[in-house]
């Protein structure tokens, strides 16, 4: 509670500061603030994550899931998430293209964890089928 | 709808199944019992010889192909076969199968439970990812759509998919090699049961039915594998893959190919029973003649002794009968404990899909619960399959059972 206090604060109070800055052409400071908080943001909220995934783990591991499989599921999130802001901070900054590049590697990086899974799914339909 | 019918259907049949071995059981008894063997002058004596000539057919019977079978089979399934003794289930039993019935009913119960916790794992697998995938989405629908966040749950989606198609695989062996132990099984026992119906004195029942029967259960068998199986399997396999992409439209032919198995399934069942019957129902008057004459012409040619041989031929007769219709009933019984079996297994991984889609179905995208109740579909066509060839042994096994019977009462 008294986190996300913290956090919407400090989030609400740099948005108006980097507007500031904005505008007193010094965009590439903007850019660097909002990294930073970015950055810190998820550092600070990183072990509430960690012990989450750790009681996913924890069950999983209990309904014999193999880890394998759920670091699948994880990792790919986890591409996507981080993709995800670092793609938005590059669009902020005005800089399309690469937003673009890093949505494009994140793509290719969640396909190539996939494609193993998407391998055995259509050697189990063949077997099926054969 | 028309899936929940099927189902019942099945269940009844089971159970029709089971009730008519009963009474079949009974009839076998019955017929040692019956006033009709023992009506003769001296009814010791003959009781006497028709112990001997059993002993004497059942010391020339070779019950090793069915022995082989039935060692090849599953451990449960064999725990729940009665033994394969011929002799003392005519004589010592009174002339029934000694089958704890409440005790493999309970055995069934049992196994079917054992199998529901088994596959629990399977669910609880399955569930958890689900879920997990379902929250890790609901964090992601926060932000702005965007085609990565798509992609990730995509590979979750593809690890549910995975696991179930395991499970799933798993299931289509058990009904495949359920099938083919029936038919060898079937192999086994039909050349023996057409044996002991020609010494019965069914001559033209045994050599009309022998090619018949085997041809037919060599073709049934043979079709379910060759095109019920595979449409079912490839049913599932579009359902599957045309959940898995948006723009393909597989689900749809995939219930094509379904229907299809189904029409199949349907169309080989009347057509075996039809041919079985027609056959079985001529085939047995002729045979009464046969006997008939075998006995006057040795009640009145043979001099002296004549009308003794005419009793001898009727005592003979009627321990191949007695055999017969031992064997046969073992075989009824052996069939419905295969195939009860595998079918018991294949139900609790059904039911493990049907759960988990309707749990999965308000938490998790649609093409999870399409996808499970596609392949839960797909088991019931399989699951259908074992059923109706079980079903169609039994009743090609009742037939011969019954021939022998109607050609003894026609004289």
């Amino acid at each position: 509670m008294a986190d996300i206090v913290g956090l919407v604060l400090v989030g609400v109070i740099l948005s108006v500061l980097i507007v500031h800055i904005k505008e007193k052409n010094y965009p590439e400071f903007a850019t660097i603030m909002g990294f930073v908080f970015v950055t810190i943001a998820m550092l600070r909220f990183m072990p509430s994550l960690a012990d989450l995934v750790r009681v996913f783990n924890e069950v999983g591991r209990q309904a014999g899931v193999r880890s394998y499989y759920f670091d699948l599921v994880l990792r790919s999130l986890a591409v996507a998430y981080i993709a995800a802001f670092g793609a938005q901070l590059s669009k902020d900054a005005g800089e399309g293209a690469i937003a673009i590049a890093i949505e494009l590697a994140a793509k290719i990086l969640i396909l190539a964890l996939g494609i193993p899974v998407l391998l055995a799914i259509v050697q189990t339909l063949a077997e099926i089928l054969g | 709808m028309h899936r929940q019918w099927r189902k019942w259907l099945l269940i009844i049949g089971m159970v029709g199944l089971v009730v008519e071995t009963l009474s079949l059981t009974a009839v076998a008894a019955e017929q040692f019992h019956s006033p009709g063997w023992d009506q003769t002058t001296q009814a010791n004596e003959d009781a006497l010889l028709l112990q001997k000539v059993v002993d004497g057919q059942l010391g020339r019977l070779d019950m090793n192909q069915i022995e082989q079978v039935l060692k090849r089979l599953d451990a449960d399934v064999q725990a729940n076969l009665p033994k394969l003794d011929i002799r003392s289930m005519i004589f010592r039993d009174g002339g029934s199968l000694r089958i704890d019935v409440p005790r493999l009913i309970t055995g069934m119960i049992q196994y079917f439970l054992r199998e529901i916790v088994l596959n629990f794992r399977l669910l609880g697998q399955l569930l958890l990812l689900v879920v997990l995938c379902a929250s890790l989405q609901h964090l992601q629908v926060t932000w702005e759509k965007n085609a990565m966040g798509n992609l990730a749950s995509s590979v979750s989606f593809l690890v549910i998919l995975y696991i179930s198609l395991k499970s799933f695989q798993a299931a289509v062996t058990v009904a495949k090699t359920t099938i083919e132990h029936m038919v060898e099984f079937m192999h086994a026992i039909l050349p023996m049961l057409t044996a002991l119906l020609a010494a019965a004195g069914a001559m033209a029942s045994a050599t009309v039915l022998h090619p018949i029967l085997l041809t037919s259960v060599v073709v049934v068998s043979t079709l379910v594998k060759t095109i019920v199986l595979p449409l079912a399997l490839i049913g599932i396999v579009l359902g599957v893959v045309g959940n898995m992409t948006k723009g393909f439209p597989g689900s749809s032919l995939g219930d094509l190919a379904n229907k299809a198995a189904v029409v199949v399934l349907g169309l080989l069942c009347t057509g075996f029973l039809g041919v079985l019957t027609v056959k079985g129902a001529l085939a047995p008057l002729v045979d009464g003649i046969g006997l008939k004459t075998a006995k006057f012409l040795a009640g009145r040619f043979v001099p002296v002794v004549g009308g003794v041989f005419s009793g001898a031929v009727e005592v003979v007769a009627g321990g191949s009968i007695l055999i017969k219709s031992a064997v046969g009933v073992f075989g009824l019984f052996a069939v419905i404990v295969i195939a009860s079996f595998s079918l018991l297994k294949l139900a609790s991984i059904l039911v493990i899909y049907r759960l988990v889609a309707a749990l999965a179905a308000p938490i998790a995208e649609s093409r999870v619960a399409g996808a499970l109740n596609q392949m839960a579909g797909g088991l019931a066509v399989v699951l259908a399959a074992v059923g109706v060839t079980a079903v169609m042994f039994f009743v090609a096994i009742t037939i011969v059972i019954s021939l022998g019977n109607v050609a003894v009462m026609v004289q």
